[in-house]
């Protein structure tokens, strides 16, 4: 092989696959999680990509990019991590127990359901006694966390006297009361005086 | 809040280490269809599947080996790593050996890998004359072993590779047109039978073949040399057998062409003195000459491995230079840079 058949077969094999100056990225392409069946186009240097339906939790992101020759690269990976949607938190419920009695503490779901609470929840006091009691409580959220315990002192206090009879019509949708200020079971039938609603009421 | 960001920060962390070894992709693209595999098995598994004439693009990382038998293209991320020309290192860990016995491989290609071991073509049945390997390219590789032919080939091109010890055949080996062009051969180039061509251009031979003293040897066959630099300072062939008929053309590095050679505008200066920064090979080394104006080959461009076609480790595929991912409530963010190279 003469010098002049080696220094062309020395450029022919040389210069087989070099890229010329003219060469672009034409095409680039990316993956989430191995998925190369669904893998998407990117167009520009920079692109957005919808990740609604991936779970909370790490992900493989792959990138490749092909040359106008149709020569692709080598594949990049790269991590990332989809935090859990932030959900609206809530007061779902609240706790309350009388004089100190935790154990006899009651549980119950408010209704309000709302990011502030401020609404009213009506607790039946109707089994304490006459005198001073103390009303514990804690308010619940959405994500089961408990506030802080507060504590209010009321007085329950029933009539000693009568005033005044009215002649109004009974409200039979109040409760009635003795003048022990013990609750009964709807309109009593004896005769006596009673408390009916915020009325004193005398029934023959 | 702080107690549960320590305990995300440490389970990415975790993962992290735990999927880096799944970092590690094959992607083998068959005509418009594109398969992924991950691991260490990743290019096996692509190559399992593949058939004449796709694509396997490896990933950085280490891979097991896989014996070569089909006409495919097999492209890396190079075999060393620098940030400037954002080249990462594509590993393929064990022997690599390329071509099935009696039988042609034609049109094989590889480029941009390390092989961690040696590179050998298949062997042929005894008295078997079929080229093993035809029309083949090894560009831009690193061979830590010996890259051996066992049989005959045609045409094979070795381009801008690192070889850890030699290229060698054997004295019944009929290399056709075997082209070694800027190459940094830390040992040498020997053995092949006297009927082959073999040239080798702009490269680096280096010595120490043990027991045979300082000589690239072209023991048994006629190379061509031309515009190489031998480092070892010995003769370009061996003195003790005859019918080397080596031609040796614009080389530097003292000694004769030994039997039956010749030798036409060698320059007489020691290989390892002509270097801006000595002829070790280094990762930073790029070979350029104290006097390049004066050590100039048969094209003008000076002598060794900086001349001709250059000493240009980075692979031809294109590259993604820098990815930054951002999430964004349900949004991913992409933000890249991609070179064509």
């Amino acid at each position: 092989m003469n010098i002049i058949r080696k220094i062309a077969f020395i450029a022919v094999v040389a210069t087989g696959l070099t890229a010329t100056a003219q060469e672009s990225i034409t095409q680039r392409e990316c993956w989430i999680d191995g998925n190369i069946a669904e893998r998407q186009t990117i167009a520009e240097a920079s692109a957005q990509i919808d990740i609604t339906a991936l779970l909370p939790g790490i992900h493989t992101f792959v990138m490749r990019v092909q040359r106008s020759d149709g020569i692709w690269s080598s594949p990049v990976t790269r991590f990332f991590l989809k935090l859990t949607d932030p959900v609206e938190t809530t007061i779902t419920h609240c706790r309350y127990w009388f004089d100190g009695n935790e154990n006899a503490a009651v549980v119950c779901d408010i209704q309000s359901n709302r990011s502030t609470s401020t609404g009213v929840v009506e607790i039946d006091v109707s089994d304490l006694e006459q005198g001073e009691h103390t009303l514990s409580w804690m308010m619940g959220n959405s994500k089961g966390a408990w506030s802080q315990e507060y504590t209010e002192t009321f007085t329950i206090e029933l009539p000693t006297a009568i005033d005044t009879v009215s002649s109004e019509p009974l409200d039979s949708g109040c409760v009635w009361y003795n003048l022990n200020g013990q609750k009964l079971n709807g309109m009593p039938t004896a005769p006596g005086i009673y408390i009916n609603g915020n009325k004193k009421v005398v029934i023959k | 809040m702080k107690k549960t960001l320590l305990l995300i920060v440490l389970g990415v962390l975790s993962l992290t280490m735990w999927a880096q070894s799944d970092l590690r992709t094959a992607i083998l693209q068959h005509d418009g269809d594109v398969s992924v595999f991950k691991g260490a098995t990743a290019f096996a598994d692509a190559y399992a599947i593949a058939v004449d004439g796709d694509v396997i693009t490896l990933s950085d990382g280490t891979f097991t080996s896989t014996p070569i038998a089909k006409s495919i293209t097999i492209y890396g991320a190079g075999f060393e790593s620098d940030e400037e020309t954002n080249t990462a290192i594509t590993t393929l860990s064990g022997d690599l050996i390329v071509g099935v016995a009696d039988a042609t491989l034609s049109g094989f290609h590889i480029e941009g890998v390390k092989v961690n071991g040696r590179l050998r073509a298949a062997t042929n049945s005894s008295n078997s004359t079929t080229a093993q390997l035809q029309n083949c390219i090894f560009k831009k590789c690193y061979v830590t072993g010996d890259f051996t032919f066992s049989s005959n080939i045609e045409n094979v091109s070795i381009e801008q590779c690192l070889l850890g010890t030699y290229i060698n055949g054997t004295n019944a080996v009929v290399a056709t047109n075997l082209m070694i062009s800027n190459c940094y051969v830390t040992r040498n180039v020997q053995l092949f039978n006297t009927q082959s061509t073999v040239l080798l251009d702009h490269c680096i031979i280096g010595w120490n073949y043990n027991g045979y003293g300082n000589k690239p040897e072209c023991l048994y066959s006629a190379f061509t040399w031309t515009n190489c630099i031998q480092l070892g300072g010995g003769n370009w062939s061996s003195p003790s057998s005859t019918g080397y008929n080596c031609t040796i053309i614009n080389c530097a590095g003292v000694g004769n062409g030994g039997t039956g050679s010749t030798t036409s505008n060698c320059y007489n200066v020691s290989g390892g003195e002509i270097f801006v920064n000595g002829g070790a090979y280094t990762e930073t080394n790029t070979f350029e000459l104290q006097q390049p104006d004066v050590w100039v080959g048969t094209d003008g461009t000076p002598i060794g491995p900086s001349g001709g076609i250059g000493w240009n480790k980075v692979p031809c595929m294109p590259v993604v230079k820098s990815l930054q991912l951002n999430v964004d409530g349900k949004t991913l963010n992409v933000n890249y840079e991609a070179d064509p190279r």
